[in-house]
């Protein structure tokens, strides 16, 4: 639909049928905000983005920021673990802390894997769910972020 | 055509300042909201989309949209629609339901499925994105306050014109040339928007193209 090329009256009915509940969503989206630009701020400081799902993260001692492709199934753990796709130097962490696994559809769920000290999702703490491209999770000291494919 | 340095867009595909952001967030926030609603999805659903379009911009949207290829709301209601879709099928997935996608879109439509239903959710969006660049118009186009009342009253109000006419102590004619005065003004302001302006450039885009 090109609004430019609308007669008045189409216009006028195009405006007429904007429901006043579509045009004053009432759905809170301050934490969308800024969330966003947390995760807009952390991304700009990767060399290289992402061209497919990923979790990016900043490491806890160096501060730098990386990413790893998460493919069908990523786990993430405390250092030195070979169970563990994704290894991060946090004491906090635990051997197997999490994981993600591709469920099919560009759908992703995340998995807490039992940890002691839990996993959060946007501040909540959280044992299964479904990922949405920018959710900030945090594992130990670790900061991560879902973004999608 | 009358052609600005920095579209809004053009600025945030290249080196984008908060502000910046934060107008592209604020302007499209509400008609992407409208997209997801079409969807019959639950609030949190509708923020999950919001945030996934944004995030799909913010990655690959702005250096992908190619002005010359098409208008820059249609491509943004595309990915919005795509995302909307995503959080459907992390809905029937969350449900533990095998539902196929394309009846699980047909049965959540708000509005009549006969329609093509990815037209409906970018027409959903373009509505508001509209509504959101009348508001502003009204607000900062420098009309006469009786004009806006009046327009708001035909409009807004569903006032007869007459009876606008007769509420105004006026004729029917101011009626209708106020009317005609601010959409002549919103039709250009709209078609600034689909080139990836900012509100402010497209209004400034509007009142030029009306002087020219």
């Amino acid at each position: 639909m090109n609004v430019s090329a609308l007669s008045d009256d189409e216009l006028v009915a195009l405006i007429g049928k904007t429901s006043s509940s579509a045009k004053t969503t009432k759905v809170s989206t301050h934490d969308v905000f800024e969330r966003l630009t947390t995760v807009s701020d952390l991304l700009a400081e990767l060399p290289k983005q992402p061209n497919t799902a990923a979790l990016v993260y900043r490491d806890p001692n160096s501060g730098a920021v990386n990413w790893k492709a998460i493919g069908e199934r990523l786990t993430v753990g405390r250092s030195r673990n070979r169970d563990a796709n994704l290894q991060i130097t946090d004491e906090e962490m635990s051997r197997r802390h999490f994981e993600i696994m591709h469920v099919g559809d560009n759908v992703y769920t995340i998995n807490d894997l039992g940890s002691t000290n839990g996993l959060y999702l946007n501040g909540l703490q959280a044992k299964t769910e479904f990922l949405v491209s920018g959710t900030e999770i945090r594992a130990g000291r670790t900061d991560f972020v879902f973004v999608g494919a | 055509m009358i052609e600005t340095e920095h579209t809004l867009i053009e600025r945030l595909r290249e080196k984008p300042t908060d502000a910046d952001w934060t107008r592209f967030y604020r302007l499209y926030e509400k008609p992407i909201l409208a997209v997801a609603a079409t969807r019959s999805l639950s609030d949190g659903d509708c923020r999950d989309v919001l945030q996934e379009t944004v995030m799909k911009m913010f990655r690959h949207g702005f250096a992908r949209y190619d002005r010359k290829r098409g208008r820059f709301t249609p491509f943004l209601f595309g990915i919005a629609r795509d995302c909307a879709i995503d959080a459907l099928r992390r809905k029937a997935k969350r449900n533990q339901r095998e539902v196929e996608l394309d009846s699980a879109i047909f049965h959540n439509l708000q509005i009549d499925p006969s329609q093509n239903p990815m037209g409906a959710a970018e027409l959903r969006g373009q509505q508001v994105l509209v509504a959101t660049a009348l508001d502003y118009l009204l607000l900062k186009g420098s009309f006469a306050p009786k004009t806006v009342e009046m327009f708001k009253a035909l409009v807004f109000d569903e006032v007869s014109p007459d009876e606008v006419a007769r509420m105004f102590n006026t004729s029917r004619g101011n009626v209708d040339q106020a009317k005609s005065t601010i959409l002549k003004k919103l039709r250009p302001m709209y078609e600034g928007l689909d080139q990836g302006m900012d509100m402010e450039q497209a209004l400034v885009y509007a009142t030029a193209a009306l002087k020219a």
